[in-house]
């Protein structure tokens, strides 16, 4: 199997889930820096990502990829070792032979030729599409039974003999896997249908050697025997369908019809007797071509079989290693960071809080009573009529004025003048409500104050324009910059006039 | 300030919209807008950077305070017009620090280093004199400016205002902050360059470059769709029974596990779609879709998202009319097309049932024995395209959601066709297929990018008709 991708892809996975607990600013800015890199050093295509990943992660022999690869050759030789060793007894027991009964052929069709071609039909439900397993009632039943029993499955088992790094790395990409059972299901699934396709080839292999030394250092005897009424005709059918994939080219692999006919045997009798009674001996001169046709058999529907599987296992796994790092979404995305290039247009640094303006910050003076009379100064262009203004807040103007809309020596006047009126009226500042209060108009109340003195209410009326170009009450909303001016200028005389509009 | 690199400093009157204006051209919706006057006190800049390389440059500014006694301060020391701009800089040189034109000070500095003048004012207020001085303060800086009238309000004073400023400024155009679709905000970027020769090349460079991050962050917007679409087709929750129990007394839960986990991954992709266009926390305003009312998971309610219930059955029906055509095919046609037939009858049954309901806790025995409560992966056709609806109904809502609106996100539906309504019938059909594929198990991790390029044009459609983007 190839464990170094595997351990590509447990890098990428753990740097993928680290990467998504940073910010994506970071990120970005990171991954077009080094796609810029990649792509002066001609890196492309697919090769981007595997060239971005050893840059984030270099490769190390410590590495949870490396170590995780580790695991997967160790746990893929430990299956191989097991499974040879269980081919070797299954062939030795089989292949027994101590001089009182021969080598059953039946027995070696049985589990060689016929096992196989029923455990090549579970390996077939195996390798299914899980789409699929929906279809047929039970079928996925019998799917989870038939994984449960696959040699594969056993990694997870064998996995508890690996060292304590190993196994932590390959458990720390097991998580992830669970996690995200879409994108790594696939890997996960071939792990497993590769690695017991790797155990049925070492299980063939060590049954062949196994076999193929038993002949060359023993001297083995086969025959054949069973308890059904089988006529040595229909064995004769059987092994020459059985021999047919090599009959035109290994022909002393095909058992004669004379060789059927004379090594039939039963247990009860004499073994050395053949059928119908001919003591003729059955020496393994006598018998040798039913092993060159167990041999035959083993390697043609037990080794050769699983060995193509285990080749169609590996792409597809490979296959499924590399869809995983190339086309899922997270990938997408980091090539997205690593081609496109970085648009930034956010301010640099973060906002600084607002400094406050105010000189204190204390109870507003009471608005004047309605019908008060007033001097009214209309300040920086108040553009309504003057009476209808203050009619409209309920208040009576004795005098009227203006300020803040021409030369500076204009406002001095008018403070000179409101100084000369009498003690105690009230003087209305008009402005305007959709305008915001600035601290031109704060300077000159301060300058109004001075001019007046303590004790002096100064009104401040805001005052809106309706459609019709006539003065309105302002909605609260208008009205809050207002009052915060008001309650911030630490005048204790300054009152603001905004009587509620009429619900 | 360099003159290859475009600046623009965006000032005037406090409250006119400066900051909305900056916030909508950045993308940023850091930026603090404020009803008080005085929120920003220093100039920030906001560089629009490719691949680090800076290409231009805004500047929000503090507003004027005290134009008129800053310009009685320069009328004192005027003596001809083309000593304007040096009074202006002796003006800002002799009041730095001094606290009395802290404001005029910091807005006039990157007007003096170079900077274009975009003067921002409300065309939903009326006009007033008093806006002359600041006006005739930058026209004595002598440097290129354009004039935006940003309507705050409903009001309409945009005339009276076009006819003062144009005796100011050369250019004058009218730019709704909070309301600007995509277009009209590069538009007005590519209209920046008018004002220096020397600035209409970089400023191109970075309209195309915006339209591009526009299609970049449609092809994000496309993939966390695909994702969430994914994630809710395959989601399921089990439940390992303990001998001898009863499974309805853990079925409520179970289930309630399973709606919960669904309701969590579209909240989550709902802020990482946010994110794609650079929101950060958004209030969500989703009236009948929170915990205790009937929500995502009621029947009665997918007819708003989904499809309806004849479409459910015909993208049924087609995708079992496939599947018996091609058994049709495959024995020469002697079936007479019974295939098709009864494939697109069986489909479209299927359909039909399947939305009847979302998905309740079924039992399943285990390999090794014992039981299981499972729930989900769902089989109700319907569900995808309800989560589909809702997501493209969000997409749209952002794409026509500037860095300056700070109100919740409206996402109730006013009711017509849904967005999955609006999908055409081939599109429809080729999702569907996918849809299947996914509740079939199928575990291909290129499902997500195929679902993704498919869904791409959909997603696009929220730019390419805005009009469609505001409607409800």
């Amino acid at each position: 199997m190839s464990a170094q991708g595997l351990g590509r892809l447990v890098d990428l996975a753990l740097q993928l889930e680290a990467d998504s607990q940073r910010p994506a600013g970071e990120l970005r800015r990171r991954d077009r820096a080094l796609g810029q890199e990649l792509a002066r050093a001609g890196v492309r295509d697919d090769a981007v990502v595997a060239a971005w990943l050893a840059r984030v992660r270099p490769e190390t022999r410590d590495g949870a990829g490396a170590r995780s690869a580790r695991a997967l050759r160790g746990l893929s030789a430990l299956l191989a070792v097991f499974g040879a060793m269980l081919g070797s007894g299954a062939a030795g027991a089989l292949f027994y032979y101590d001089g009182t009964h021969p080598v059953n052929v039946v027995r070696v069709i049985g589990v060689f030729v016929g096992l196989q071609l029923l455990l090549l039909a579970g390996t077939a439900l195996l390798w299914l599409p899980p789409r699929w397993l929906h279809r047929l009632p039970g079928l996925e039943i019998l799917h989870d039974v038939l994984a449960l029993a696959s040699p594969g499955r056993w990694l997870r088992a064998l996995s508890r003999l690996l060292p304590a790094a190993q196994r932590d790395a390959a458990g720390r990409f097991g998580a992830i896997a669970v996690r995200h059972r879409r994108l790594y299901g696939e890997v996960e699934r071939w792990t497993w249908l590769s690695a017991s396709q790797l155990f049925g080839v070492s299980f063939h292999t060590g049954a062949l050697a196994s076999a193929l030394a038993l002949v060359t250092l023993t001297d083995l005897a086969f025959g054949w025997s069973t308890t059904l009424s089988v006529e040595p005709r229909a064995l004769e059918r059987v092994t020459h369908t059985l021999a047919l994939p090599w009959a035109a080219w290994l022909p002393d692999a095909v058992p004669s019809a004379e060789l059927i006919e004379t090594t039939q045997y039963f247990r009860g009798s004499d073994p050395t007797r053949a059928r119908g009674g001919d003591h003729t001996r059955q020496d393994p001169m006598h018998s040798a071509p039913w092993w060159r046709f167990c041999a035959a058999c083993m390697v043609t529907y037990g080794l050769l079989p699983r060995l193509v599987l285990f080749t169609i296992a590996r792409w597809k796994f490979r296959g499924a290693v590399r869809r995983a790092f190339a086309r899922q979404p997270a990938v997408l995305a980091l090539r997205d960071r690593l081609e496109h290039s970085l648009v930034e247009t956010e301010a640099e640094n973060a906002e600084a809080p607002p400094a406050p303006r105010a000189q204190g910050v204390g109870p507003a003076a009471p608005p004047p009573a309605r019908g008060t009379h007033c001097a009214a100064l209309a300040w920086s262009g108040f553009p309504l009529d003057v009476d209808a203004s203050l009619r409209c807040v309920g208040l009576v103007a004795d005098a009227q004025l203006r300020a803040g809309d021409g030369a500076l020596a204009d406002d001095a006047a008018a403070i000179e003048a409101l100084r000369r009126r009498p003690a105690g009226e009230v003087v209305a500042v008009l402005v305007k409500a959709w305008e915001p209060p600035l601290l031109e108009l704060a300077d000159f109340l301060h300058e109004l104050r001075a001019a007046l003195g303590d004790g002096r209410v100064v009104a401040l009326v805001p005052l809106a324009q309706d459609a019709s170009g006539q003065p309105a009450l302002p909605s609260a909303s208008a009205l809050g910059p207002w009052r915060n001016a008001v309650l911030q200028s630490g005048d204790p005389w300054l009152a603001l006039h905004a009587p509620e509009r009429d619900r | 300030m360099s003159d290859s690199v475009p600046t623009f400093a965006v000032v005037g009157h406090p409250n006119k919209g400066k900051s909305s204006i900056v916030s909508t051209l950045a993308h940023d919706d850091s930026v603090r807008i404020a009803p008080d006057p005085g929120t920003t006190r220093v100039c920030r800049k906001y560089p629009m950077k490719l691949d680090g390389r800076v290409q231009y440059v805004l500047v929000d500014t503090p507003g004027f305070q005290r134009a008129r006694k800053a310009l009685a301060w320069m009328r004192e020391r005027e003596t001809r017009a083309d000593l304007h701009r040096a009074v202006v800089e002796s003006f800002v040189a002799a009041e730095r620090g001094s606290g009395r034109f802290d404001d005029e000070v910091e807005l006039l500095t990157p007007v003096l280093e170079g900077a274009g003048i975009l003067y921002v004012v409300d065309g939903s207020v009326p006009y007033g004199p008093e806006y002359e001085p600041e006006m005739e303060i930058l026209r004595w800086t002598g440097e290129p400016s354009m004039a935006l009238i940003n309507p705050i309000g409903k009001a309409d004073h945009i005339a009276s205002w076009r006819a003062a400023l144009s005796q100011y400024f050369k250019i004058v155009r009218v730019f709704d902050a909070l309301t600007a679709p995509f277009e009209k905000r590069l538009e007005l970027l590519q209209a920046f360059g008018a004002l220096r020769e020397s600035w209409r090349a970089p400023l191109e460079e970075a309209v195309r470059a915006l339209m591009q991050e526009r299609v970049r962050v449609r092809e994000r917007v496309s993939r966390l769709v695909a994702e969430l679409l994914v994630d809710a087709l395959t989601l399921s929750v089990s439940k390992a029974l303990p001998d001898g129990a009863d499974p309805r007394e853990f079925e409520a839960a179970l289930e309630r596990e399973y709606h919960d986990a669904l309701r969590k991954r579209e909240r989550d992709a709902r802020r990482q779609v946010e994110e794609a266009y650079g929101h950060g926390e958004i209030e969500r305003r989703e009236d009948g879709f929170d915990l205790s009312d009937p929500d995502l998971f009621s029947v009665e309610h997918w007819v708003l998202w989904g499809l309806r219930r004849r479409q459910l059955v015909a993208s049924g029906a087609v995708g079992g009319a496939l599947a018996g055509g091609a058994l049709d095919a495959a024995v020469g046609g002697a079936s007479l097309m019974l295939g098709a037939l009864f494939g697109a009858a069986a489909g479209g049954a299927a359909a039909l049932w399947s939305s009847l309901r979302l998905e309740t806790a079924r039992i399943q025995g285990l390999p090794l024995g014992g039981r299981e409560l499972r729930c989900g992966p769902t089989r109700n056709r319907n569900l995808p395209w309800v989560l589909l609806g809702r997501a493209l109904h969000h997409n749209a809502r952002l794409a026509g959601r500037t860095h300056a609106d700070r109100g919740a996100l409206e996402l109730e539906s006013a009711g017509g066709p849904s967005w999955a309504e609006r999908i055409e019938s081939s599109r429809r059909a080729a999702l569907e297929r996918i849809f299947g594929r996914l509740r079939d198990g199928d575990t291909d991790p290129a499902l997500t990018e195929d679902l993704a390029q498919l869904l791409e044009p959909i997603v696009a459609q929220a730019d390419v008709a805005p009009g469609v983007a505001q409607e409800g």
